[in-house]
């Protein structure tokens, strides 16, 4: 866990002096939010909303994120830690990076659609949370994979979302589902289908990414 | 009595590299002893860094084999612990300071903050250790990648082109600190396509053609004419 920290501690600080990806996931993000809010307003379509954003900032910062380190792996691959700690602290800070667009444009989303998610910010905290860490999982073992490739920032939607789909599907459920009323616990399949999805990405991305880094 | 020999630091046999069917390194063969330093010079194009990575064992190769230290050479930790290298891209941070940069890398191999502090005065790095990377010279910037690759004490030196763009007083700091390392029993394989680079640290110098190894020489004995005119007649 101290080489994860620490490579984390790296990521935020770099992200902290630069704030390269959090202010290109975040104007994506808000731009996305008003042409989605221009279009269709109407409450029933903000979580529809929320998760095509978040899912499309999350594929620009998660290619930035690899593509910001591609030189630097060399070092990070002779060095001798674990692989699966690589793929835990770049999933930790995007996670965080996902985590932090979520928050800041979740104010707009209450604007433009619906008041409701200022009362049920509460409920929501728990899907935006998982699946903003499926997202991350998913986008930081295909981020890894496209590293070294030409046109990855192309090719990260294409492998990253139909993977990410059933976990999209399960979150704009559960976020349909609280904005309407419902309380944790009678969504909890959702919830559970989220974070079934998780720790399959998760754990999966630990055992893979040892062969995602090696030639 | 049985005699026991060190095992070599290196021993490059019948390396072939090809990248999408097209040969990079036809044939490799290299030896080198424990604490020996050796060029590899050739032109643009002959498969230096190639054959500098599949040392690394960053690459592996698509025939032959590679042993370091006696094990076979694969992308095992213990391996890697062992090897220090300096490729031709800095692998520094560039919003990070060059004490940051190096507190980072020294945490990766678990040693302790005064290994950094050591590797700071030892590398006169101590007035810009509060710089930003990418505020650093060419020159600086390739001193503090070298004192980067030496902090955990590598028994293998790796360097890819390490005199490209440096000046002459940033060659003799670096030229220094190279044989400083060196003189410390380390194994140093660098590549180059400057002859004076090559004599100026190495005892052997192994010239690369075309992917093939075509002469192994003292570097004393190297004629910068007869590789200008080598190097002119597209052997790249």
């Amino acid at each position: 866990m101290r080489i994860v920290w620490l490579m984390v501690g790296k990521d935020l600080r770099l992200e902290w002096r630069t704030r390269e990806i959090i202010t290109t996931m975040g104007l994506l993000a808000l731009l996305l939010v008003i042409v989605l809010g221009a279009a269709r307003s109407d409450p029933e379509s903000a979580p529809a909303a929320m998760w095509v954003t978040y899912a499309f900032a999350a594929t620009l910062g998660f290619t930035r994120t690899f593509s910001l380190e591609r030189d630097h792996m060399t070092a990070l691959r002779l060095a001798p830690i674990d692989r699966g700690a690589i793929f835990a602290a770049k999933a930790l800070a995007n996670w965080f990076m996902l985590t932090v667009v979520q928050v800041i444009s979740l104010p707009i989303f209450g604007a433009l659609f619906t008041e409701k998610i200022w009362t049920r910010l509460g409920a929501l905290a728990l899907p935006m949370a998982l699946g903003g860490a499926g997202l991350a999982a998913v986008g930081t073992l295909f981020g890894g994979l496209i590293t070294q490739v030409r046109l990855r920032e192309a090719l990260l939607p294409i492998l990253m979302l139909p993977v990410a789909l059933p976990l999209l599907i399960a979150a704009v459920s559960a976020t349909t589902a609280i904005l309407d009323g419902q309380s944790l616990p009678a969504i909890g399949a959702q919830l559970q289908l989220l974070g079934a999805f998780d720790i399959l990405f998760v754990a999966a991305s630990l055992v893979l990414f040892d062969f995602v880094l090696e030639e | 009595m049985a005699v026991t020999t060190a095992p070599c630091a290196v021993e490059v046999c019948e390396v072939v590299k090809s990248y999408d069917h097209r040969p990079i390194l036809r044939g490799v063969t290299l030896r080198m002893e424990a604490g020996e330093t050796v060029a590899v010079l050739g032109p643009n194009g002959s498969g230096k860094t190639t054959l500098l990575r599949i040392v690394a064992t960053l690459s592996p190769p698509t025939r032959g084999t590679v042993s370091l230290f006696g094990a076979t050479a694969g992308p095992l930790p213990h391996l890697r612990r062992r090897i220090g290298l300096v490729p031709h891209e800095s692998l520094l941070y560039d919003s990070l300071t060059v004490d940051e940069n190096l507190c980072f890398f020294a945490g990766l191999y678990g040693l302790p903050q005064e290994r950094v502090t050591q590797a700071l005065d030892r590398a006169s790095l101590r007035p810009i250790a509060g710089r930003r990377a990418r505020v650093l010279s060419r020159g600086q910037r390739q001193q503090v990648n070298l004192a980067r690759a030496l902090l955990h004490n590598p028994d293998l030196l790796l360097l890819d082109e390490p005199y490209t763009g440096l000046d002459l007083g940033a060659r003799e700091r670096l030229t220094a600190m190279l044989q400083e390392a060196a003189s410390a029993g380390r194994t140093v394989l660098f590549t180059t396509h400057d002859v004076s680079e090559a004599r100026a640290l190495a005892a052997g110098t192994t010239v690369l053609l075309d992917g093939r190894l075509t002469e192994v020489m003292p570097a004393d004995r190297l004629d910068e004419r007869h590789l200008a005119t080598w190097f002119r007649e597209g052997h790249a």
